[in-house]
């Protein structure tokens, strides 16, 4: 992909359009893959669930604690612990959490964008909302 | 009600709530946490375990869209999302210190006050006005150009950026402390205080909310108050609504859009009054 570095010297005001342009075009690129994969993730679990409950009614109406997550904090334990049993119901609770990395990602993803672009405010800028966003998700 | 008919009145109500999410900038919370909770009687707690969701759902999806059209600011929105992060990791550690259901009070009569003045159309809607921006705006080039009502492409500056920037670290915060109705007083920042057109304003909104929510998510989800049963059907409905929304929000006035925020802010208000008038935590 070519970001067109030469274009970008002689900028009167800010962000010269082809620059923005592809800016926008990768994230909604990103964004929009993020919750197709989730998407697809949440249909399939929702489908395996089904072929092995067939009409079967879920008990919804009360509220307990998932024993298996009790201890685990942070994402990479609750990914681990819907791996560790897998049943269509874990596998929308995989789905669900793919569309919740997807923001993250697409902050991660501006970073690499920005830097890749030489706007150094702007690489700071988006590391420091990743940095509170990671410390915020691994349960710090 | 078997499991199916349930999940398919879930998603259905879903589309609805992705719908407005994605023309308001506010996120679904509003319709889903009332509907599972009042019309299916789920657990308050899984509720908003799928509000969470379907705010990220409506913010990615529809975010997809409106950067590619061109409405989002998503400089303006990357430089405040430092101040909805942090201000969401202070609210969620000041849950223990602040009453909750004091302050809900407070923000809801504030949503009460702020939707009676969302009739109005504002001078920077229309894109005639001349665009100016403050220091930090121009340092950061956080203006930019926006498709307006009439199908031109046109400037717009940004103002009063700390004080925008002061009003998203109290909407991150309000956000963590009550765990809803962060898109609101987003809207309301880059609406009122930065002077940004309307339809700027709740697609960039749309495009933060679910930055802040992610972080959120994780918490819900070890507490086990994401459940995929029902998290699952609406997500999948409020992508369906969302992705309708914005095919709307593209075509519609901004005249129109305006009064149909009010009603959700309203909505949204007496939502908060509600919740903090039961209490539940």
């Amino acid at each position: 992909m070519d970001l067109s570095h030469g274009d970008s010297l002689d900028s009167m005001e800010g962000v010269p359009q082809v620059r923005a342009y592809q800016l926008d075009t990768m994230i909604s690129i990103v964004l929009r893959l993020g919750v197709s994969i989730a998407a697809i993730t949440v249909v399939a679990g929702y489908l395996l669930y089904l072929s092995h409950y067939p009409g079967h009614a879920p008990a919804l109406g009360s509220f307990r604690m998932p024993p298996i997550m009790h201890h685990r904090t942070g994402l990479l334990g609750l990914v681990q612990a819907s791996v560790a049993r897998h049943s269509g119901r874990d596998i929308i609770d995989l789905g669900l959490m793919m569309l919740v990395v997807t923001p993250v990602v697409r902050v991660a993803f501006s970073v690499v964008v920005y830097l890749y672009e030489g706007d150094y405010r702007f690489v700071w800028i988006t590391l420091v909302v990743l940095t509170i966003l990671l410390l915020a998700m691994s349960g710090v | 009600m078997t499991g199916i008919d349930f999940e398919a009145l879930v998603f259905c109500g879903s589309v609805l709530a992705g719908l407005l999410g994605a023309l308001t900038g506010l996120g679904g919370g509003v319709v889903i946490v009332p509907m599972l909770t009042i019309l299916f009687g789920i657990d308050f707690r899984h509720a908003i375990g799928a509000s969470i969701v379907s705010v990220i759902a409506t913010s990615s999806a529809a975010a997809s869209a409106y950067v590619r059209e061109g409405y989002t600011n998503m400089r303006l929105g990357m430089f405040l999302e430092i101040a909805t992060t942090i201000g969401a990791v202070v609210g969620a550690m000041l849950t223990a210190i602040i009453p909750a259901s004091a302050l809900g009070v407070v923000f809801g009569l504030v949503l009460l006050f702020s939707a009676v003045q969302s009739f109005q159309q504002r001078p920077q809607d229309s894109g005639q006005v001349i665009p100016v921006s403050d220091t930090i705006a121009r340092k950061l080039h956080l203006y930019g150009r926006f498709p307006a009502d009439t199908g031109e492409s046109v400037p717009y500056g940004v103002r009063n950026v700390p004080l925008g920037f002061g009003l998203m670290a109290l909407a991150g915060a309000v956000s963590g402390l009550l765990g809803i109705g962060s898109g609101a007083f987003k809207v309301l920042a880059m609406d009122r205080a930065m002077r940004i057109p309307f339809k700027v304003s709740t697609t960039t909104s749309n495009f933060m909310i679910g930055v802040t929510a992610s972080a959120s998510a994780v918490v819900y989800f070890s507490r086990g108050y994401i459940h995929p049963l029902i998290a699952g059907p609406v997500m999948l409905g409020v992508l369906v609504g969302a992705l309708l929304g914005t095919k709307c929000l593209v075509r519609w006035k901004t005249k129109t859009l305006r009064i149909i925020f009010a009603f959700v802010l309203l909505a949204l208000g007496l939502d908060m009054l509600w919740t903090s008038h039961t209490a539940i935590h």
